[in-house]
């Protein structure tokens, strides 16, 4: 049974047609993901190295470290969100580091029209093969009378229905890992790129086993479909609908769904609450030292001026001590108020910046819950995780963006003391910096963290897959056979 | 070995396709259903086939009953649809091969093949043609042989000879008389009167479900059938 499917297929124009999608889309996508990553490899080795020369060794006061994210090399399999995640992190002194993101004009048509990657292959095109593979497989037989003659001998329906989901599956996978297989000689032709990569072959064969498991759920769901209606053409126009609300329709409207059940502020109205309430801190900053200065006015200027020129070096010089003695509550109060306001900037924005951000996970979690009502979605958000190119991507950038910040701060910046007063402002330099600046070290996602996020994906797509068996199997074992 | 016993089936919009019909097909025997469109014919064969459920009543293959235990009846039945299709794109011996692996007849050599090509009358070049290249009337014939293949002892047809041209229906009875020869139950549906009294040993006349006749061929082989027919036809309608 099994080998007649396969037979079957492999003499039809559907499999033809597949194979040359097969052949010329994988191994060109793969092509096209290799000749990208190795162009942005080496824009980041450039841009590191000349930045690394210029302003690595040039450790001041007035320096603005920055860290930049390599590529990763599992973005050749889905490049997801890799094309909107920062790539690079400025650090500052506030403690507050910004980002940024290197947009080419070049970009546009591949931003506009998506990249065709092995995620792109798989999710529109091997989906939608899969479809047209399997649509007539039993209302084609029924309509053709064999379905009748087969069932006319002592066979049962259940086997009948394996032979197809498995033939089809079988036939499918023929000219899908020829592609593969093609696909993988390009990578291994790559200076940069081998299969064998300690970073790549995990995440590879994970890739390689979830993507057979959603051809698999697309087969199963083209023979349930093909067992609920009882004419070719009706099958064929039942799978393109549902290939377009589950393929199409349903990943890029949920997330306005969720817009919808739970708005959130745009990004612009919370920056600009972010600089209302940074203003209102600082003016409060300004007026309470001046305060203090007010009260300190019987110092000389050129005396306090000394003092923080000198404040550095009291530690070994005790005899500088005396003569700035009466500088010392001033500076402690000054001292006092900027910590105090360091902590206020920190805390209110930080809670503004918390709130947006919870408030955008519930979003985010919403648009991603009704999506999964797709097995194509969990596909794509199992595929992108797995090449360090999904969601997450941009929670573990933020991750290393502030863990960067944190190691400059504490190795740059924290050396410097900048004192603003009423006539100007004053560096003082607290300990010696080291001489280089830091060199930031991209953690991407570790496997364990990628499958635990993915967990729920995996628990989905191996449900669809049982639950269009189960209807399938349900639906042919009540369908009318009779051509 | 076929027994038809008060077989009933009201389908879901409530048209009756059966009501109680009841009949035997002895071995060696052709027994042929008459009826125009929609008379029930093809639904007792749909029932023996378990494509679909009786109502009520019962159908059996050599004692096993065709809804309760269909696998097993379906061992003992041959099939011949109205219109045999079979895989166009596959040869004559890979649809023999298929359909004989599918009634549990494994390993046949060349020579089953040939034989059974020569049986029901087809070249044995024609083995090697790709089904869509044949003829209905080849069609037919290949039906009949893939029947045979599986040699049961009771063989369903459902219209055979319908859409055949006079010299593939002749050798079509010819064949069916072989069958006879050798001991096939043989329950055939159809509207050809004309063939019906050529080949049948008996026939069944149905009427919106019902069997409201069955004649013997001693009743039929010296008169006009079709007279038959129209008067029991009548009869049924005045009843």
């Amino acid at each position: 049974m099994i080998k007649k499917e396969i037979v079957t297929k492999v003499l039809d124009l559907s499999f033809v047609i597949a194979s040359l999608l097969f052949l010329v889309l994988i191994p060109l996508g793969m092509y096209v993901s290799r000749k990208d990553y190795e162009q942005r490899l080496a824009n980041y080795n450039l841009e590191h190295q000349m930045y690394r020369q210029k302003y690595g060794k040039e450790v001041s006061s007035k320096v603005e470290v920055q860290g930049f994210r390599p590529p990763s090399v599992l973005s050749i399999f889905a490049s997801g969100l890799d094309h909107y995640i920062p790539d690079k992190v400025i650090t500052s002194r506030s403690g507050i580091f910004s980002t940024n993101k290197d947009v080419r004009a070049g970009d546009s048509p591949a931003l506009l029209f998506g990249r065709m990657d092995l995620l792109f292959n798989v999710c529109f095109v091997a989906s939608l093969v899969a479809l047209a593979f399997t649509f007539s497989s039993l209302s084609g037989e029924r309509q053709a009378g064999t379905l009748g003659l087969m069932l006319a001998n002592s066979i049962s329906r259940s086997h009948i229905l394996l032979s197809k989901i498995v033939g089809n599956y079988v036939s499918l996978l023929i000219p899908f890992v020829m592609s593969l297989l093609i696909a993988s000689i390009i990578l291994e032709l790559s200076q940069d790129i081998s299969i064998l990569l300690p970073q790549l072959y995990p995440s590879f064969l994970i890739i390689l086993v979830v993507t057979l498991a959603f051809i698999l759920t697309m087969v199963t769901l083209g023979v349930l479909i093909s067992g609920m209606t009882q004419k070719p053409i009706t099958s064929m126009t039942v799978s393109l609908f549902v290939w377009v609300i589950i393929v199409l329709a349903l990943p890029k409207v949920s997330p306005m769904l969720a817009r919808i059940i739970y708005p959130v502020e745009t990004e612009q109205v919370v920056n600009l609450r972010k600089h209302i309430a940074l203003d209102d801190l600082q003016k409060t900053y300004k007026l309470k030292s001046a305060e203090i200065h007010n009260k300190y006015q019987h110092i000389p200027e050129e005396l306090i001026l000394r003092y923080f020129a000198i404040k550095g070096f009291l530690m070994d010089h005790p005899e500088l001590r005396t003569e700035t003695q009466s500088v010392v509550p001033l500076d402690a109060e000054l001292t006092a108020l900027s910590k105090e306001n360091q902590e206020r900037i920190n805390n209110e924005i930080g809670q503004i910046v918390q709130n947006h951000k919870n408030k955008m996970n519930i979003q985010n979690a919403i648009a991603m819950n009704i999506s999964r009502l797709s097995p194509a979605s969990c596909y794509t958000y199992l595929v992108s995780g797995l090449s360090n190119t999904g969601t997450r991507e941009f929670d573990k950038f933020m991750e290393n963006a502030q863990e960067f910040q944190d190691e400059v701060k504490k190795a740059i910046y924290d050396n410097y003391e900048l004192r603003v007063w009423k006539s100007g402002s004053q560096v003082t330099t607290l300990r010696t910096p080291p001489d280089t600046v830091p060199d930031m070290h991209y953690h991407y996602a570790s496997m364990a963290e990628i499958l635990e996020a993915g967990l729920v994906d995996v628990i989905l797509s191996i449900g669809f897959t049982f639950l269009f068996f189960t209807l399938a199997f349900a639906t042919f074992n009540r369908y009318d056979v009779r051509p | 070995m076929i027994e038809i016993n008060e077989l009933t089936k009201r389908y879901e919009d409530g048209v009756l396709a059966l009501d109680h019909v009841s009949y035997k097909v002895e071995p060696g025997e052709i027994f042929c259903l008459l009826g125009a469109n929609g008379a029930g014919k093809t639904t007792t064969i749909n029932i023996m086939l378990d494509f679909i459920p009786p109502t009520s009543g019962s159908a059996t293959i050599n004692g096993h009953d065709c809804n309760k235990f269909p696998l097993e009846a379906k061992k003992y039945v041959s099939y011949v649809s109205e219109n045999v299709q079979l895989y166009g794109m596959f040869t004559a011996r890979q649809n023999l091969a298929f359909f004989a692996e599918l009634a549990g007849k494994k390993g046949l050599k060349k020579k089953d093949y040939d034989s059974v090509m020569r049986t029901v009358g087809l070249p044995e070049r024609a083995l090697r043609m790709r089904l869509k290249h044949y003829s209905k009337g080849m069609r037919q014939k290949l039906g009949i042989a893939i029947a045979l293949l599986k040699d049961p002892p009771a063989i369903l047809m459902d219209e055979p000879t319908s859409g055949l041209d006079p010299t593939s229906a002749k050798e079509f009875l010819d064949q069916l008389r072989r069958l006879r020869e050798r001991g096939k139950a043989i329950l055939i549906t159809t509207h050809d009167i004309f063939r019906a009294k050529m080949i049948a040993d008996r026939v069944g006349i149905m009427k919106q479900g019902r069997l409201v006749a069955i004649r013997k061929r001693q009743d039929f082989k010296h008169a006009d059938l079709e007279e038959i027919y129209m008067h029991e036809m009548e009869e049924a309608e005045t009843v």
